[in-house]
């Protein structure tokens, strides 16, 4: 059922470039890499049980190291992506030990220190991302071997080429959750003290997701600079920390796709609201205490529960 | 070199806005160390207590007035948030953390439609300045840090001295052994939550003639407290004020040679430094 919906959607997904406009193609997109954002924050929070308040850093660094290839005309989209999520995990190496070595709740405000310092970092040194302003990112064209010339700043090729990105992001994180590392991870998030006893090294496996997480998480912020074109100090502010953290929780933490999930209904929600009234934090901040308070696991978690209803029923 | 006067008026400020984060920090502290909550809508609360002094100041002329609707109305809008939005909830970090953000959005954004975007003064009660070994200083501000620390050190009593103070270290200890004894703990929880509200609420509305008000005053201030907190220990009283002051301070004097932005990164990796060197708080005895 599920690798069902998964076909469906992805082949729906990448049909739309033929019937949507450029407006609702940019849209699509953006809700794409918000999707990778978040799926990489689930590894983090839904699998490892590690509620972290500063994965703003590692997405803001990943539009940073873009925005500064490219300013530099150096060649390649592809490496400067992969630049910026290699920067993004090796940064995570000594924040994460920083993070892991306090208990689980001053984790949460550690790492919100870390992006309060990086937004600061970003602020004041206007050459990384421009400052509060920011500065543009402009994509140029990519050579794909045997294909030619692709023109980047296409809104049709984006969306495919992002598309394409999410689900082998979506596929690759669901494959490593089901490795043995992932299942350490699940034990480690469910009963800690039973993973030490059985001697599993606690501290470094928590480490390990950190930086994966943030490698992923690096990758989705140079897919946002090359989107909207744009990178600025806001990229590492508590909101663009708070995102996939809402995303997740309203689509359902621990499913990977829930985070992706979360970003289209925000997303959409925005979108729909933003032209009949600006109450828009009002609502995700009343939605965020229902799903919380009723539905803990989420919109996937809610289908999840009622197939299960449906199915026992007598 | 700056000048002494520089520097004294530094070092004031520093104290001035030390013991004020030290008000909503503290709160943050007790809340957490007594109900494991981390409480994100604290600084709403704190922008509560401005707003609300700001309006009595209007409708009333009176400071005072204005302070006292500010302490209670926030400690009934604190209760209420913890009847109706903790309570329910089991007590995971997640779920209370994220449930305190989306009210804090939404108390923010309600602010925001009934009063409107932009910054609204409230006079200073006592207008006019002090010298202070030759440099002018705000008198109105040595008051704010005379009230800020007198409701510290009261409340340091408060815990230490009377029975509810003894409820709330019991609870904190061992809440179904206070509840055997007899001991209220709900009305204990309701209780510190609504105190540490008001006393955000108390520091928002001093803050108020100093830094004017608007709906997003206090995330800023949120951010400082958190930080100040796990620096401080969390759940340690004590060490919260130390960190509060230690963060100001570094700030302030560092205001004195490089422009505020960097002044306040020096303050915040200061703080990062005590974290990897202390991890349990300053004075070791944060909730591990």
């Amino acid at each position: 059922m599920q690798r069902g919906v998964l076909i469906a959607g992805t082949v729906g997904a990448l049909a739309a470039p033929a019937v949507l406009g450029d407006y609702a193609l940019f849209v699509l997109t953006s809700v794409a890499v918000l999707g990778i954002y978040a799926a990489s924050y689930d590894l983090l929070f839904g699998f490892a049980g590690m509620l972290s308040l500063g994965h703003a850093v590692f997405f803001g660094l990943g539009g940073l190291v873009v925005a500064q290839v490219l300013t530099a005309s150096l060649p390649g989209i592809l490496a400067s992506l992969i630049l910026g999520a290699v920067a993004a995990t090796v940064l995570a190496v000594p924040l994460g030990a920083i993070a892991v070595r306090v208990s689980s709740h001053a984790f949460v405000l550690v790492t919100l220190l870390f992006v309060l310092i990086a937004e600061l970092v970003a602020r004041s040194w206007p050459t990384l991302v421009g400052g509060t302003d920011g500065m543009r990112v402009t994509a140029p064209t990519v050579a794909v071997p045997g294909v030619g010339d692709v023109p980047m700043y296409d809104p049709g090729v984006r969306y495919v080429a992002v598309v394409a990105a999410l689900v082998a992001t979506v596929l690759g994180l669901r494959w490593l959750v089901a490795t043995r590392f992932g299942l350490a991870l699940r034990l480690i998030r469910d009963n800690p003290d039973r993973a030490a006893a059985l001697g599993y090294d606690v501290r470094r496996l928590r480490h390990a997701a950190f930086t994966a997480s943030a490698g992923v998480a690096g990758f989705a912020g140079g897919l946002q600079a090359l989107v909207t074109e744009h990178v600025s100090a806001g990229d590492f502010s508590i909101m663009t920390t708070a995102d996939p953290v809402v995303f997740t929780l309203l689509g359902g933490r621990g499913t990977v796709a829930g985070g992706v999930l979360g970003a289209g209904l925000v997303t959409g929600l925005d979108e729909l609201l933003s032209g009949v009234t600006n109450a828009y934090p009002l609502l995700v901040g009343a939605a965020i205490i229902a799903v919380v308070v009723g539905f803990p696991d989420g919109v996937l978690g809610g289908i999840a529960a009622a197939r299960r209803r449906w199915r026992e029923r007598p | 070199m700056p000048s002494p006067e520089a520097v004294t008026v530094a070092v004031l400020n520093g104290l001035t806005w030390g013991f004020v984060v030290a008000l909503v920090a503290v709160g943050l502290t007790l809340i957490f160390g007594l109900m494991e909550v981390i409480n994100v809508a604290h600084g709403a609360l704190y922008m509560l207590g401005a707003v609300t002094a700001g309006a009595a100041v209007a409708a009333t002329g009176s400071f005072l007035a204005g302070v006292g609707a500010a302490v209670v109305g926030v400690a009934v809008i604190g209760v209420g948030l913890e009847r109706a939005v903790i309570r329910p909830i089991e007590e995971r970090v997640a779920a209370t953390l994220l449930a305190t953000f989306g009210a804090m959005l939404v108390i923010e954004h309600t602010v925001l439609l009934a009063v409107g975007p932009g910054t609204a003064t409230v006079p200073a009660p006592v207008p006019g300045a002090v010298d202070v070994g030759g440099a002018a200083f705000p008198t109105y501000r040595l008051v704010v840090a005379g009230c800020a620390a007198a409701v510290l050190g009261g409340l340091h009593l408060g815990i230490e001295r009377t029975r509810f103070g003894l409820w709330m270290r019991g609870v904190r200890q061992d809440p179904e052994t206070a509840s055997a004894l007899g001991v209220p703990v709900d009305r204990v929880y309701a209780a510190t939550f609504g105190l540490g509200a008001a006393i955000a609420g108390l520091a928002g509305a001093l803050m108020a003639p100093i830094v004017g008000v608007e709906h997003l005053m206090g995330r800023e201030v949120l951010a400082i407290a958190f930080v100040v907190v796990i620096v401080g220990g969390l759940g340690s009283f004590r060490g919260v004020i130390v960190a509060s002051l230690a963060f100001t301070m570094v700030e302030n004097l560092g205001t004195l040679a490089v422009p505020s932005t960097q002044a306040r990164l020096l303050a915040f990796g200061v703080m990062t430094a005590l974290i990897v060197l202390r991890p349990g708080g300053i004075f070791e005895e944060g909730v591990v």
